[in-house]
């Protein structure tokens, strides 16, 4: 039986607004990904997607439940430890890339390295990621010179780079088109085949279908 | 990848917001050196004045003790007409005339009608001890006022006599016996009235006795005698002593002259006054150019804090313009695991370059602007003289700290933003 990567229980996260009433993005929601598998949560906008992907990656502190990566509970860690943990573990595709616009393809991919204190082969890892999305001949070039499928690649080369085991990605085809969305899901579908586990919220059903399982959110909820 | 390059790329991605930043350090750092240049060039060139007012003051007061004395060759001598007998030597050593020649020499003068000698005065004089105050040593000194003289009529003729049963006192004398005008006295048996007592004069008048000629003769058992004649305002143009000393020994061949010290005394007190009036000059002066000094430090005091809390608070704005505009690289990097420490390091080395590279224009622009603005004569020189090493690592110092400080917060906010506010946003 394959190790469990990440392991969701009984999470929840209200967002309690003045004057409002509380939003309950995400409310007991529960599952678990092994290591080689690759999970899809499917849901319309609004449905809590994006925040269970925040909070699946220690970047947002649920209001109840545990998150546990690689067996370490994520918000029992402090804030230093689980950046750690994220540089070291786990990789993140957003829907609209977050390129740096003043580094060019190399430095983007690079980026990750500033996580870590020994950046030696940095450079060589780069060059590789770049040419396995065959992006090399663009490493010069600047986010605003490349195509939406171009950037989206780069992401995910740059979201690979530090040799994650858990891949997150949001919506990573969503501003792409069918062929570029293809390129995406396939190499995504590589990376688990490679032993990582992936988590990719989407609304897309065609995106849907790549994965090993698919979980429905609606209104917070796993339907 | 590491944090310095991150830095160093978007230092040159964002220039304008660079260039601004480091316009504001140049122009406050400028401001902050072109004052202190003010201040430092008007003492400077305080100095130079002063030192240069000193000096001509000093050419003047050469010129000025020049000119008194070709004034006082016009002026006239005082001079003292002594019997060819006398000593000298005596006379310099104990003050006192001692021989006599007879009182129709001043006649015989008068009447020669030299037209340089204006005032003839003769007298007598003796050191003697005054047996009725205890023999106490006293100069009696008998004269008779002007003899008038057939030269030139003075305008208004010396009145230097003493009446016949009247005293006049030194100073000193007066003191220590309680002499005052009214009092009557004992001389060498002769009864006398203090009719004046003199003021002090720091000379031996100040223990002297002044009767009339004709009592004083008698008194001293030489009738008809006398031992001085004193030439006052003797009128030489150029150097005519010499004709003069030569004119008088022609009509009294028993006789010499000498010169009193009525040029010397001038002469001091004019340069005495000369060098007090450049002492008060010298001293307007300083206080003309401490009262500029204090005006310029009023200036001062409030234009460097103003431009340098407005640079603060620009570059501030600036930092946290930057990093609002930054948020979603700060929300990626934070993303892939770079800490919040980090984070503020970004921002706060760019602050640090900041400070270091806009201090450094900014010194050497202060420098020149105050040099421009300044009292000294711009040259190369004068720039060199007045960059200071210590005060361009002060400046450069302080630019760094300034701007570490107003980018502290914004490095905070940055550091703390949470990554999770930006990413939902999408």
């Amino acid at each position: 039986m394959s190790a469990v990567m990440l392991k969701i229980s009984q999470v929840s996260k209200h967002y309690r607004r003045e004057s409002r009433n509380t939003v309950r993005a995400l409310e007991g929601v529960s599952f678990e990904i092994s290591a080689g598998e690759f999970m899809v949560v499917q849901g319309p906008s609004g449905s809590g997607k994006t925040t269970l992907l925040l909070v699946a990656g220690g970047l947002l502190v649920p209001s109840l439940g545990r998150v546990e990566c690689a067996g370490s509970d994520l918000y029992a860690l402090t804030p230093g430890e689980r950046a750690r943990l994220r540089a070291n573990r786990i990789g993140i595709v957003f829907q609209q890339f977050h390129l740096i616009s003043y580094l060019n393809v190399l430095e983007n991919v690079i980026l990750p390295s500033l996580a870590h204190s020994d950046t030696s082969g940095a450079g060589k890892r780069a060059r590789e990621l770049l040419e396995q999305f065959n992006l090399l001949p663009r490493c010069d070039h600047y986010p605003s010179e490349l195509s939406t499928g171009e950037r989206q690649r780069v992401s995910l080369a740059r979201a690979l780079f530090n040799r994650p085991n858990l891949l997150l990605a949001d919506e990573p085809t969503g501003n792409l088109d069918r062929e570029n969305a293809r390129i995406v899901l396939d190499c995504l579908a590589g990376f688990t085949r490679a032993g990582g586990s992936v988590l990719m919220v989407t609304h897309s059903r065609e995106a849907a279908s790549c994965g090993d399982c698919l979980l429905v959110l609606e209104e917070g909820k796993l339907v | 990848m590491n944090l310095w390059h991150l830095v160093r790329r978007e230092i040159t991605y964002q220039k304008l917001n660079f260039i601004l930043g480091l316009f504001s350090v140049a122009v406050a750092s400028g401001v902050l050196v072109a004052v202190l240049t003010l201040l430092e060039s008007h003492d400077r060139r305080t100095q130079q004045v002063l030192a240069d007012k000193q000096a001509r003051t000093e050419q003047e007061m050469a010129l000025l003790e020049d000119d008194y004395r070709k004034i006082m060759l016009k002026l006239g001598f005082n001079l003292l007409v002594l019997p060819a007998s006398q000593s000298l030597e005596q006379y310099y050593a104990t003050g006192c005339v001692t021989e006599y020649m007879p009182e129709k020499y001043v006649h015989t003068l008068a009447e020669a009608g030299l037209m340089t000698i204006q005032h003839l005065l003769p007298s007598i004089e003796q050191k003697i001890e005054w047996p009725e105050r205890s023999n106490r040593q006293i100069f009696l000194v008998g004269t008779r006022g002007e003899v008038p003289s057939r030269g030139p009529a003075p305008k208004k003729p010396m009145q230097l006599s003493v009446a016949p049963g009247e005293i006049i006192a030194g100073y000193e004398l007066a003191r220590s016996l309680g002499l005052s005008e009214g009092d009557r006295l004992k001389l060498l048996g002769e009864q006398f009235t203090v009719s004046e007592v003199h003021a002090e004069r720091g000379t031996r008048d100040d223990i002297t006795l002044w009767i009339d000629l004709e009592t004083a003769q008698k008194l001293l058992g030489q009738p008809g005698r006398i031992n001085a004649i004193l030439a006052l305002k003797c009128l030489c143009e150029g150097n005519q002593l010499a004709q003069i000393r030569s004119d008088i020994a022609r009509i009294l061949p028993e006789t010499q002259v000498i010169e009193v010290d009525s040029k010397v005394v001038t002469r001091a007190e004019a340069r005495e006054r000369a060098a007090a009036a450049a002492k008060i000059a010298l001293a307007e002066e300083l206080a003309s150019r401490a009262s500029i000094r204090i005006e310029m430090e009023k200036f001062v005091s409030w234009l460097s804090p103003v431009v340098i809390l407005g640079a603060t608070l620009w570059i501030g704005l600036l930092a946290f313009g930057n990093v609002r505009q930054r948020r979603g690289e700060i929300a990626v990097l934070r993303a892939i695991g770079v800490g919040s420490t980090n984070i503020m390091l970004i921002f706060l080395t760019k602050s640090v370059l900041l400070g270091l590279i806009g201090a450094a224009p900014g010194y050497f622009l202060g420098l020149a602007a105050g040099l421009f603005s300044g009292e000294l004569e711009v040259s190369f020189g004068a720039a060199a003289g007045l960059f200071s090493p210590a005060l361009f690592l002060i400046v450069l110092f302080i630019s760094m700290l300034l701007c570490v400080l107003a980018g502290w917060i914004p490095a905070l906010l940055a550091s703390n933003q949470d990554p999770a506010d930006v990413l939902r946003e999408e």
